[in-house]
């Protein structure tokens, strides 16, 4: 093994929820053009958290393609409730994932705009109370506002997964500002940027600001080459990360020389 | 009776059900977690919960999410 390598999986492990995982990415399942590609790209990916989700389903005994493959990468799933506007939807949908996922990790979104797919700050608090005190292992899908994140750590959150910006839009982190003073705020939180991301230097971007993770899915879902987006993103978020651990230069206002100067010869001596 | 299933109309002949015999009826095996008008069900209680006329139910599968 490499250095670099050990550097990101023998000493970085990254603790989440009291499980220990190597990747720091989180991928989703949705929206590849076949399943064959989903599970090419979640394995080129690395990623140990897969999101998932429930719906209808016609027929009982039609068996599930796509659970079955999900299963078979012995992977975390984190079930979401995606499409509810209320926190009483959200608890519902929570306990009926729990049951079929044999999970208490839940992805809690509830949306309150059609427009942005933004999350509805005052149901996501009421939703996240009820299912923290349910034995939820509760990851929010949140906006980046501060005072909301405060809120949810209030309801019992020990991991917040802000957005960077619409969910599906791909233009990557549109307040860094916001998502810094998360990250300044809440230290020892375990902080995810959610939603937005989509190249891989947005996923850099985020690993520098110094949050603990990324989940995407449309990036790598919607790529024209899918798995090789996904080992792309796999390679960004590392960077990222090695980066911030790394300590990044000051930025400075005027050029400073990195050739030493001493012993420039005659031509600058005229 | 006449109920809603995944939001489909669907007629029995019973005027009522337990959710395991409807269950059974429609041939849902496993992998799925059951609502009924919108409050969950809890797979242990499929024997003693009753569906009735006018009743919805819903009957959520793993699919993709992201």
């Amino acid at each position: 093994m490499s250095h670099t390598d050990m550097i990101d999986t023998q000493s970085d492990k990254w603790i989440l929820e009291g499980k220990e995982f190597d990747s720091r990415m989180m991928i989703g399942s949705a929206l590849y053009p076949s399943p064959k590609v989903m599970k090419e790209a979640i394995e080129a990916s690395g990623s140990q958290i897969v999101t998932v989700s429930l719906r209808r389903q016609s027929g009982g005994d039609k068996g599930n393609p796509f659970w079955e493959i999900i299963k078979s990468l012995g992977v975390q799933v984190l079930p979401n409730t995606a499409g509810c506007h209320t926190a009483q939807e959200a608890i519902t949908t929570a306990m009926m994932a729990r049951e079929v996922f044999g999970t208490n990790w839940i992805k809690v979104e509830v949306i309150g705009n059609q427009y942005n797919l933004q999350p509805d700050p005052f149901e996501l608090v009421e939703a996240a109370k009820v299912l923290v005190k349910e034995g939820f292992r509760v990851l929010p899908y949140t906006t980046d506002d501060l005072v909301l994140a405060q809120r949810l750590v209030d309801a019992g959150c020990t991991t917040l997964m802000p957005w960077g910006s619409p969910i599906g839009s791909g233009r990557g982190l549109i307040n860094p500002y916001n998502l810094k003073a998360i990250r300044k705020q809440f230290p020892n939180l375990q902080l995810i940027v959610d939603a937005g991301i989509g190249k891989p230097s947005h996923a850099i971007q985020a690993m520098e600001l110094g949050y603990d993770g990324i989940l995407l899915n449309s990036a790598v879902a919607l790529a024209h080459d899918p798995v090789q987006m996904a080992h792309a993103f796999r390679h960004a978020v590392t960077a990222g990360r090695l980066g911030y651990k790394a300590g990044a230069m000051q930025e400075r206002d005027l050029a400073s020389p990195s050739t030493p100067t001493i012993g420039t010869p005659f031509w600058h001596q005229a | 009776m006449t109920i809603s299933v995944n939001g489909e109309k669907k007629v029995f002949e019973k005027e009522q059900m337990s959710v395991r015999e409807l269950l059974d009826t429609l041939r849902y095996k496993e992998g799925f977690a059951v609502a009924l008008n919108t409050t969950f069900i809890l797979n242990t209680t499929y024997e003693t919960t009753m569906v009735k006329e006018g009743d919805v139910l819903d009957i959520l599968s793993p699919v993709q999410g992201g």
